[in-house]
Order: C-alpha cells, then sequence, then structure tokens
C-alpha cells in the first residue's frame, strides 16, 4: 500500500466514521423538535430556534471530519 | 487553503459580492416590499375599520328604524283605539238619541190618542144622552121627564163604566 | 396516468441501455474541489487550479456575476412598478419576502428589523447560487485548456482527472470525434460552476455572517458582550466555557462555509458521479434530491444566521433577562 493509498483511505475513513455520530445526533434532534412541536404546537417558534442550534452544533462536529477529510485528501497536512 | 481553492483576490472580490448583494437586495427589494406590505396593512385595517364603521351605522339606522316603525305602529294602534271608542260612543249616542225620539214619539202618540179618545168619548157621551133622552122622552112621553133623572144618570155613569 | 409514467420509464430506460451499449456516454471524470480559472486576467495559469500571476477570473466567480444579473432583473421585473392589488411576478417575490419576513419575526420579534436583510439576502443569494449548479450546461461547457505544459500539483492529485479503468484503451471516447469536444492532452474548465461550490463565495458569506453576529452582540450589550468569552469571575468553569464559546466563534466561520460548500459540491459529486455511471434518467432523482438540498442549505445558512444574532444580542447569564426573551418569543 502506497503513501497515497493510505492517505485516501484515512480521508475516507475521517468523513464515513465522523459522519456517524452528528447523523445520530440530528436524527435525535429533529424526532425530538417534531415530538416537542406535535406536543405543544404553540411553542413551534421557540423550538425551531432551538432545534437549528443544536443542528448547528451538531452539524459542527461533521464539518469538522470533513475538514479534516479534506485537508488529509489534498495533502495540507 | 490554497489547495481548496481559497484565493485571497477571489475572497476579497466575493466579499465585495457579498455587500452588493446586501445593499442591492435591501434597497431595492425590501424596503419597498416590506413599506407595500406595510400600506397594504394599513389600507386593509382601514377598509375594515370603514366597513366597521359603515356596519355600525347601518345597524344604528336599523335601529332607529325599528324604533321609528314601533312607535308609529304603536300610535296608529291608539289612534285606531280612539277612533274606535269614539265611534262606539258616537253609535251609542245615536242609538241613544233614537231611543228617545222614539219613545218620545210614541208618548206623544199616546197622549194624542188618548186625547182623541176622551174627546171623542165626551162627545159620544153627550150624543149617548141625547139619543137616551130623545129616546126615553119618545117611548114614555112626558110624564117621565121630572121622574127618570136619576135614572139617565145612572145609566150614563154605566157607560162610562164600561168604556 | 400511473400506466403512462411506467411506460415512458419503461422506454427511456430501454432506450438508454440501448446508448449505454453503443457506448454514448462520457467516460471521462473530472472533479475539481476548486474553482478553476478560466482566464487569468493579465498573468500565466500555474496549474489547472491555480494562476501564477494575475487575478484569476475562476468560473465560480463568473456564475456569481450572472446570479447577481438574475437578482437585478427579478428585482426590476417585481418592483419596476409596483401595485397596490400585487399581480404576477410582484405578488410571487413579495410572497417570499413576506414568507421569510414572517419567519425571521417568530425568531426574534424584537430586531428583526436589523437582522432581516443580512438574512434574507444570504437565503435568496444562496438559494439562486445552488440552483444555478443544476441547470445543465454549468459544469459541461466550458473551454479547453492543455494539461501538458502546466505544473504538476505538488502533493496528491486535486483534480482528479479519471479514465475509468475498465474501459480500454481501444473504446476511446464516444465524443471524442464531436466538434467542440477536447482533445487529447487537454481538460476541459467550464465557463460556469456553482459559486456555492466554491469555498470563496462560502467562505465570504460566513466571514459576513460571524462578523455581524459579533456587531449586533456588541451593539446590543455594548462591551459586555465580551465578558460571554472572558469570564474569569465565577469559577473556573465559566472561564473555561468562555475560552470555549470564543473558539466556537471561530469554528462558526468554518462550519458556515464547509457546510454549505460541502452539500453543494457533495451533490454536484453525486450528480457527475451518477451520470458517468449511468447517464440515463438514473441522475433524474438525484437532481430532485439536490433541488431540495439547494433549497435546504439556503433556508440552514440564513436561519442560522438569524439565530446566532439572536442569541447574540441576548444578554448571557442573566436569567431574569433569558426567560424574559423567551417569553417574549413563545407569546407569539
Amino acid at each position: 500500500m502506497t503513501d497515497e493509498g493510505l492517505r485516501l483511505i484515512a480521508a475516507a475513513l475521517a468523513v464515513g466514521i465522523g459522519a456517524v455520530g452528528p447523523g445520530v445526533g440530528i436524527g435525535v434532534i429533529f424526532s425530538g423538535a417534531l415530538q416537542a412541536m406535535g406536543r405543544n404546537p404553540e411553542a413551534e417558534g421557540t423550538l425551531r430556534t432551538y432545534m437549528f442550534l443544536g443542528f448547528a452544533l451538531v452539524e459542527a462536529l461533521f464539518i469538522f471530519a470533513l475538514v479534516i477529510s479534506l485537508l488529509i485528501a489534498f495533502g495540507i497536512v | 487553503m490554497e489547495k481548496l481553492g481559497v484565493n485571497w483576490g477571489l475572497l476579497i472580490a466575493q466579499l465585495i459580492n457579498v455587500i452588493f448583494v446586501v445593499w442591492l437586495l435591501t434597497t431595492f427589494l425590501y424596503r419597498p416590499i416590506l413599506n407595500m406590505l406595510n400600506q397594504r396593512t394599513n389600507r386593509i385595517q382601514e377598509g375594515l375599520q370603514d366597513a366597521e364603521r359603515v356596519r355600525e351605522q347601518l345597524a344604528n339606522a336599523k335601529r332607529d328604524y325599528d324604533a321609528e316603525l314601533a312607535r308609529a305602529r304603536q300610535e296608529a294602534a291608539g289612534i285606531l283605539a280612539q277612533a274606535q271608542e269614539r265611534a262606539r260612543a258616537q253609535a251609542a249616542e245615536i242609538i241613544a238619541q233614537a231611543h228617545r225620539d222614539a219613545e218620545k214619539i210614541k208618548s206623544d202618540a199616546l197622549a194624542q190618542a188618548e186625547q182623541e179618545r176622551q174627546r171623542i168619548l165626551g162627545e159620544l157621551k153627550d150624543r149617548m144622552a141625547e139619543l137616551v133622552v130623545l129616546t126615553a122622552e119618545r117611548v114614555l112621553g112626558e110624564e117621565l121627564k121630572s121622574n127618570h133623572d136619576r135614572l139617565i144618570e145612572e145609566s150614563l155613569a154605566e157607560l162610562g163604566k164600561y168604556n | 396516468m400511473r400506466n403512462r409514467i411506467l411506460t415512458v420509464t419503461g422506454i427511456l430506460l430501454v432506450f438508454g441501455i440501448v446508448l449505454y451499449i453503443l457506448g454514448v456516454r462520457s467516460t471521462k471524470l473530472h472533479i475539481s474541489v476548486a474553482a478553476e480559472p478560466v482566464v487569468c486576467l493579465g498573468g500565466v495559469r500555474a496549474t489547472l487550479e491555480t494562476c501564477a500571476s494575475g487575478f484569476p477570473v475562476t468560473n465560480s466567480l463568473i456564475t456569481t456575476g450572472i446570479v447577481l444579473i438574475i437578482l437585478i432583473v427579478a428585482i426590476l421585473a417585481g418592483t419596476r412598478n409596483m401595485q397596490m392589488v400585487p399581480r404576477g411576478f410582484q405578488n410571487t417575490l413579495e410572497a417570499m419576502v413576506e414568507a421569510f419576513y414572517n419567519f425571521a419575526q417568530s425568531v426574534d420579534r424584537r430586531n428583526v428589523a436589523k437582522f432581516f436583510p443580512f438574512c434574507a439576502s444570504a437565503f435568496f443569494f444562496i438559494l439562486v447560487s445552488n440552483v444555478i449548479g443544476l441547470v445543465p450546461g454549468v459544469g459541461s461547457i466550458g473551454v479547453c485548456v492543455p494539461t501538458a505544459g502546466l505544473k504538476e500539483a505538488a502533493i496528491g492529485a486535486p483534480v482528479a482527472d479519471v479514465t475509468t479503468a475498465e474501459e480500454p484503451a481501444g473504446a476511446p471516447d464516444f465524443f471524442a470525434s464531436w466538434p467542440l469536444s477536447c482533445e487529447k492532452g487537454t481538460t476541459l474548465i467550464p465557463y460556469l460552476r456553482a459559486p456555492s461550490a466554491d469555498l470563496n463565495m462560502t467562505l465570504a458569506w460566513a466571514l459576513v455572517s460571524v462578523g455581524l453576529i459579533q456587531y449586533f452582540g456588541f451593539q446590543a450589550l455594548g462591551l459586555g458582550y465580551l465578558t460571554k468569552f472572558f469570564n474569569f469571575r465565577e469559577g473556573f468553569m465559566a472561564a473555561i466555557v468562555g475560552i470555549l464559546e470564543l473558539i466556537s466563534e471561530f469554528v462558526r466561520i468554518i462550519a458556515f462555509a464547509f457546510r454549505l460548500f460541502g452539500n453543494i459540491f457533495a451533490g454536484e459529486v453525486i450528480l457527475v458521479v451518477m451520470a458517468f455511471l449511468f447517464p440515463y434518467l438514473l441522475p433524474a432523482p438525484f437532481y430532485a434530491f439536490e433541488l431540495f438540498v439547494a433549497f435546504m442549505q439556503a433556508l440552514i445558512f440564513s436561519v442560522l444566521s438569524l439565530v446566532f444574532m439572536s442569541l447574540a444580542t441576548e444578554a448571557h447569564g442573566g436569567h431574569g433577562h433569558e426567560s424574559h426573551s423567551h417569553g417574549e418569543t413563545a407569546a407569539h
């Protein structure tokens, strides 16, 4: 296995494994928000705000993975 | 970052572009549209208020009209009742008058009849007395003349009783 | 109706398979993370993605200009003579702006007038930028640049210029002999490329967005806004949390930029790969999905900006303040 191949595998693993946790997290956030909205439709405005906030925080983790993956794939680090 | 295509010149160009887009959309899209929306909101509010006012006026007019109508109806009923009352009174008056007149006529007629009868009776009595005297004179002659005056009186009284 | 859909789909599929077997398909896969310069203004090209000197007029930059023109034309068409009773395109524009305004109002009623211009601009510009990448011809019409004279990329292969392995040398590109197709030894650089698939554009929006978040924070709370980051009075944990907040502000720039870039670029890659694998019918559902992603990413960028701005203007720590403003949000 060449260095090039190892780097590509590392990049793929970085983004692949990095997507698992945030994927579950985003699912949990949206399911929770939808349930809450269903139970209490009056609070939808507040809930939506916090839903997107949570989404952003979780999504940021995946963005880290993506950035690291891109950095690895293009040989910047 | 160079490998990912980030380039200072392009970045600055895009930053300028961002500012331009925000300025462009704010000045030429949001401001006119939000103004227009506000205007429309005001217009609709005005329209609704006008409609409300007109509705109120209409309700007022209807109420006035109803009240007027009820009053007129009441008045008419009052007038009618009065007229009826008056007519009834008049009728009673007329009937009473008629009764009185009839009574008067009747009593006059009775009185007249009585008077006539009395007169006729008086005449009859006189004539009877003459006839009786005449008859008696013829039947009895001179001698009875003085003795039977009392008898004649009696028979006349008898006659008067039979009337 | 259902029968007709099935019939048309089946005929197209059979037709596509026949064309595929006959070799009417692309055998070149060209993917580039960076936006390639179409011309280097006053300079020479170094690699496919970079200019050795001069200003690189990239395909994304050209498309940004086209997006601007589209926006200007839309604005002119929609607001040239505005009527009290809206009709046609004015109605559409008003409905969009009003819908977004109401949404922004439901997030933060107090500061909606301050936040709305940037967030709505981000939404409309990014939406058009995302959707323009799905227009046929964007990314496939371009200029052929010879690769021979260029410097090789130092490390790795930023240009994934793949000729499929299973394709034997005896089966050349079907379109090679067609007019306007690139000769051997040259690479197609498209004239147009979705602006959102260029890190410069997403990074610029992210920088402005995060900059505005800080600006609104300072505007609302004065220097007290800094105590959110440098909070040494309430113990060790509060200090750590403050530092983490500071780091997360910088992470936001990266997150904003890479979320948009990653999603749109990944979408384009998926479309290209699907068209490469089997160009008939297979990409159609992905086009539909990418249209949805284009809308969602525009919405997410603007809504996140809105939420972060709204949070930055809220006094932190003071729970009374916070519950007050929450009550306000919940009130409507």
